[in-house]
């Protein structure tokens, strides 16, 4: 103990399970602070709430992103190089215990000092004691070993070895998951990008900051919404459509839940907005002889009547005015009336359609390094599995002649979950307990 | 009052407070008709909460908005008593044990009692829930639930001054303190696995919908918590053996976790997750 070298007390540091137990614990109160502290506070806005000092102080502690501050990742990649380190050290150790113990070394004494064990002096030589446990070895573990020895014969057998390795899957899952979140992090992005109806772009807005242009345009065709009886938005839908060197390769439709992927970039819809700045589309439809006309109306500004009878203001507008349907408030000022405002649904106009024009927010992100994280996670499952469901579970039997009986020693261990271990074991002590004529029934 | 699921269900929550106390009485009184007449009226009721939870579904339909029952608060607690009540009897059916329903049962009740005090009408679902990810993330989730609330109730019996004189009479009723142990950390561990799990299916599920598999929502933050809190007791256990009272601390102080994550997080802290509310 006195005598390791800087090297090995390093080492022990770092592959030790106490470092991992206080990691795992400040992990899990530096998250729990990043919940109570907004992590989306402009400077102002933080000023107001916490002051001056605090907020420096916060600043410098990068609390206001802290799980991506530079000491959280500190504290992650001390997890890491903890079970990394610890793997590698308990290692050997496990493949040691995976395998049964070889023949050579095994004696009787082993076998009464397993966690398990049982003895019994049956008549008959070892042969005759062997058969009537033989079968219930193999149906309970695995066809089992058979050696000579000079004290007698030795069975040994085993089941579920794998199960000691579920820790280490387990631990290399988290390794997927970093790998794919740092790929993720450095050669993928996040970005946005605002479509109006019609709209054409290449250019995505990141979120951290700047702008990129995609290799590919998006052209946003139509944007649907979609409502509930009750009036609850119960879809969003944007019709897109892929250029490429000025030439329609994709049509696709992106719904939440829903996203559409074109070459690496992922878009998902996000929100959506509906642009009166830009107008609508109405269209009039002069009563007096039916002919329609199709107006692109600017609210704020005074609008020319198709026929230039008059001028008509937007004053307001609905979505769905008295259970009614749509309709457009306008001041009309004719050329010969006095000015009036009018709910427009009948009168000399009529709107036919009420169709704003709808722009969309998408976002389109780039995550190359997401086959790690599914990765991992499929791991995390399996080596949970693994470690939870399944035990090491090994097993001796030793036949010892004693003039014309035989001594049957038992001896067995599992490294977990001794409970259904235990039953195995119960069975094959009920077996050589029963009466030892059946023994003899079997031998002739 | 017209008769709906929601009317079930509040018969069922009382039919959940008899048979708690069914199992209290067990405890106190000693009377062995107690164990049995508790665990016929848990399994009838289960019965009635399983259909119950079928016909609210089926209701949805008939609205014309069907979904699962599980998207909001009234219907992930009512889905979290089941879930309890179902884990329970599990165990019971295994470990031969009636005592521990007096700890475990009133967890049922409680959850179904506070459900009575939600809004229960049925909205359709909004589009960021229109996902069949729903059903197995809620499902994981509140399994993992589950078995926390299972494994805390065991540790309560654990943690019980056994040497004291009024208690050591209800003490020779109570499974051994290494019974208890190795049952709180199986329902840990089952609540270890499903938690793993349901924070999987959220973060692929988080990926279709938001566009990103981790976005340290509260929500998700604090499932994490708990995801650390259990693992280090695991580590702990499993590397350092760890057992009888002081994982039964440790599956507590996880508990409290879980109900921060459950109940916190909405009632305290915004996100995305505020349709649980």
């Amino acid at each position: 103990m006195g005598n390791k070298t800087p090297t090995d007390q390093v080492i022990d540091f770092f592959a030790s399970v106490k470092l991992a137990l206080t990691l795992l614990i400040i992990l899990a109160i530096a998250s729990i602070a990043g919940t109570f502290v907004p992590q989306t506070l402009s400077p102002g806005e933080a000023l107001q709430r916490y002051g001056p000092q605090l907020t420096s102080f916060f600043y410098y502690l990068d609390l206001f992103d802290m799980y991506h501050s530079w000491w959280f990742n500190i504290l992650l990649g001390f997890l890491l190089l903890n079970l990394i380190v610890c793997s590698f050290n308990r290692f050997p150790k496990t493949l040691k215990l995976a395998r049964t113990v070889s023949g050579e070394r095994v004696k009787p004494g082993f076998l009464k000092k397993q966690p398990f064990s049982f003895q019994i002096l049956r008549p008959g030589s070892p042969q005759d004691n062997l058969a009537p446990v033989r079968e219930e070895i193999k149906r309970g573990f695995s066809k089992p070993r058979e050696k000579a020895t000079t004290w007698g014969i030795l069975l040994l057998t085993q089941k579920g070895a794998f199960s000691r390795f579920g820790a280490y899957v387990i631990h290399s899952s988290l390794i997927f998951i970093l790998i794919g979140s740092l790929i993720g992090h450095y050669r993928g992005f996040n970005a946005f990008l605002n479509l109006a109806e019609g709209q054409t772009t290449n250019q995505v807005i990141l979120k951290n900051s700047g702008e990129i242009a995609l290799p590919f345009e998006v052209r946003l065709d139509r944007f649907h919404l979609k409502r509930y009886p009750s009036g609850a938005p119960s879809e969003y839908r944007s019709d897109l459509t892929i250029i490429e060197n000025n030439r329609v390769v994709r049509k696709a439709s992106v719904k939440v839940n829903h996203p559409f992927t074109y070459r690496g970039v992922t878009f998902y819809q996000h929100s959506y907005d509906s642009l009166p700045a830009d107008g609508w589309g109405l269209r009039l439809i002069r009563k007096t002889d039916n002919k329609a006309f199709d107006l692109q109306v600017t609210p704020n500004r005074p609008n020319m009547l198709p026929d230039r009878s008059g001028t008509f203001l937007v004053l307001d507008y609905a979505q769905d005015l008295g259970r009614s349907g749509p309709a457009v408030r306008l001041l009309v000022r004719m050329n010969k009336t006095k000015d009036y405002a009018v709910w427009v649904f009948k009168n000399p106009f009529q709107l036919i359609n009420y169709n704003p024009r709808y722009r969309t927010g998408l976002q389109a992100n780039k995550d190359p390094g997401i086959w790690f994280i599914w990765t991992g996670f499929g791991l995390m499952l399996a080596g949970c599995l693994i470690t939870f469901f399944f035990s090491h579970q090994k097993l001796y039997l030793g036949l010892i002649p004693e003039g014309n009986n035989t001594r049957v020693i038992i001896g067995g261990s599992a490294h977990r979950n001794q409970g259904s271990f235990k039953i195995k074991f119960d069975k094959l002590t009920e077996i050589l307990n029963s009466n030892p004529s059946e023994s003899k029934d079997l031998k002739t | 009052m017209t008769f709906d699921s929601s009317f079930l269900l509040s018969i069922v929550t009382f039919a959940y407070l008899a048979a708690s106390l069914a199992y209290i009485c067990l405890l106190v009184f000693k009377t062995k008709f107690f164990g049995p007449a508790g665990t016929v009226l848990t399994l009838i009721t289960l019965a009635a909460h399983t259909g119950a939870i079928i016909w609210r579904w089926v209701e949805s339909y008939q609205l014309g908005i069907g979904h699962a029952p599980f998207s909001n608060l009234y219907e992930s607690l009512i889905f979290f008593a089941w879930a309890i009540t179902f884990l329970y009897q599990i165990m019971e059916r295994i470990y031969k044990n009636h005592v521990i329903g007096a700890f475990v049962m009133p967890l049922a009740f409680l959850s179904l009692a506070y459900a009575g005090l939600q809004p229960k009408e049925i909205h359709p679902l909004v589009p960021a829930l229109k996902s069949n990810w729903l059903i197995a993330h809620v499902i994981t989730c509140f399994l993992a639930y589950a078995g926390f609330a299972v494994s805390a109730g065991l540790a309560l019996i654990l943690l019980l001054p056994r040497g004291r004189e009024s208690i050591s009479n209800l003490a020779s009723r109570l499974p051994a303190t290494g019974t208890l142990d190795s049952l709180i950390y199986q329902n840990i561990a089952f609540g270890f696995i499903l938690l793993t799990a349901g924070i999987i299916t959220g973060s692929i599920w988080a990926q279709q919908a938001w566009g990103s598999y981790w976005s340290w929502d509260p929500k998700e933050t604090w499932s994490l918590v708990t995801w650390l809190v259990y693992a280090a007791v695991l580590h702990a256990r499993m590397v350092k053996g760890w057992a009888g009272k002081r994982m039964a601390v440790m599956s507590l102080i996880g508990f409290a976790s879980v109900l921060f994550t459950y109940f916190g997080v909405n009632l305290i802290l915004s996100g995305l997750h505020s349709y649980a509310t």
